[in-house]
């Protein structure tokens, strides 16, 4: 296939995974809200003095949990604009107002202690896919501007795997050059330690010690996770990479809930949503969404 | 809006988070808090444990009548999960101990949240656990103890 011709289908499939990823992600994101908004009558029922923002944007954003008639009404709202964009994807406005609301109906949760990570994959999914066109191309030159869009939108999105990764380069590289004596990241007790610990924090029986039994496939494990995470920002440039990357991504969340007790729920679903190759699955749709029936209506102008 | 218009937004936008997130790491660690709050990825940049020892905080409570105090393990509550349980309670206490305010605000939040996972007791205290684990092959049961908060 001549180049030009392979780009443009390059672009095609990327446009095409895109959009039906991001109406994945507000039917994932409607799921989000009602759990949301079930959790924020149970945070109503712990005491108030406990309610406490722990930076200047949930200060700014909740000051004081919100009552019951502000709270639901504003996730109804939530709802409805998630549902208004599944079938209006191009009002452009809304997807700002929806990632707004989210953070908002978000801030109650981080207001009870150290919160730092959740939920943030879901709601820069959403920031970051604001002004991504939603229009076809017209020609090749806009083909290839809506690519280098998703482009960048994937990069956002992975650059937070990739500087997970360089902190754990940068800590190993810190303990063999600095503290030998410590145990760091390729010391064969290094995960064992590590799976305990974290089930005594629960104060959990642990019974994964089977798992431990060849800790040089946890060693190579940590050297694969490394590679993943500072290697995958790769796939928001390389169309082919997106699928394999989105499941080395999501394996590694579920190794990290089931042996570390570490769970990530919301981001291996985002995951799933966005690197999935819809254009293989939706075969027939694929053939005629740029030049069949309706594809006249989804250009700009 | 125009597809050039498009692709220019997004990749500011996706630049200006970056850098966000970069800055963040910077005024953090000046202690003017967090610039922009996506920015948190530092996580299991160690093995836990990794210093030779590792602190746990649990609740210590005990009725009047009581001789001794009872430890109170981690458990789900009707209002925290698990691991609310352990994220709040191990914030409120690592703010506790460097409380230094008047009228100490971080240590009332502290008992308050104490009494409301643990009701019914008349004395509470937290202790530091501290592991030394030598052999996790062998598990890290044995632990030393110390009373880092009273609440009188």
């Amino acid at each position: 296939m001549p180049k030009e011709a392979a780009d443009m289908a390059g672009y095609r499939q990327s446009h095409f995974n895109f959009i039906y990823g991001n109406q994945a992600l507000l039917a994932c994101t409607i799921g989000f809200i009602l759990y949301k908004t079930g959790n924020f009558f149970i945070l109503r029922q712990r005491p108030a003095e406990l309610f406490s923002p722990g930076n200047y944007f949930t200060r700014l954003l909740m000051p004081a949990l919100p009552p019951a008639g502000l709270y639901v009404p504003l996730a109804l709202l939530a709802l409805l604009c998630c549902t208004w964009l599944l079938g209006h994807p191009r009002a452009y406005g809304l997807r700002l107002v929806l990632t707004f609301q989210l953070l908002w109906l978000h801030a109650a949760q981080w207001s009870y202690g150290v919160f730092s990570h959740v939920g943030h994959l879901l709601l820069l999914a959403h920031l970051f896919s604001v002004f991504i066109p939603f229009d076809l191309a017209r020609d090749r030159q806009e083909a290839r501007l809506i690519h280098k869009a998703i482009s960048w939108y994937y990069a956002g999105l992975l650059f937070t795997y990739g500087l997970s990764g360089m902190w754990k380069w940068a800590g190993l590289v810190y303990k063999l050059m600095l503290k030998p004596g410590d145990i760091h990241w390729l010391h064969p007790d290094a995960s064992l330690l590590t799976a305990r610990i974290s089930f005594q924090s629960y104060d959990l029986p642990f019974y994964l010690l089977p798992a431990f039994s060849w800790p040089w496939v946890w060693q190579a494990g940590f050297i694969l996770v490394l590679l993943v995470q500072t290697g995958c920002i790769v796939a928001a440039f390389r169309l082919a990479w997106r699928p394999g990357v989105g499941i080395a991504l999501i394996f590694f969340h579920l190794i990290n809930a089931v042996f570390f007790l570490t769970s990530f729920v919301l981001a291996p679903l985002v995951i799933a949503c966005l690197f999935f190759p819809y254009h293989a699955l939706f075969r027939k749709t694929y053939a005629r969404f740029f030049s069949g029936p309706g594809a006249l209506a989804r250009r700009p102008g | 809006m125009k597809i050039s218009t498009g692709y220019k937004l997004t990749k500011y936008l996706v630049l200006a988070s970056l850098a966000g997130s970069l800055a963040s790491l910077l005024t953090l660690q000046a202690g003017l808090g967090e610039l922009y709050p996506f920015f948190h990825w530092k996580l299991y940049s160690q093995p836990l444990g990794s210093a030779g020892s590792y602190t746990f905080y649990r609740i210590y409570s005990r009725k009047t009548h009581e001789a001794h105090y009872q430890r109170r393990p981690v458990r789900a509550t009707s209002t925290f999960s698990a691991e609310e349980y352990v994220y709040t309670f191990n914030d409120l206490v690592a703010n506790t101990l460097a409380d230094t305010a008047a009228g100490q605000p971080h240590r009332k939040r502290l008992l308050r949240f104490i009494q409301h996972v643990e009701p019914g007791a008349d004395q509470y205290k937290v202790v530091a656990e501290i592991y030394h684990p030598k052999a996790p092959a062998q598990g890290i049961c044995s632990y030393d103890t110390a009373t880092v908060i009273t609440f009188q």
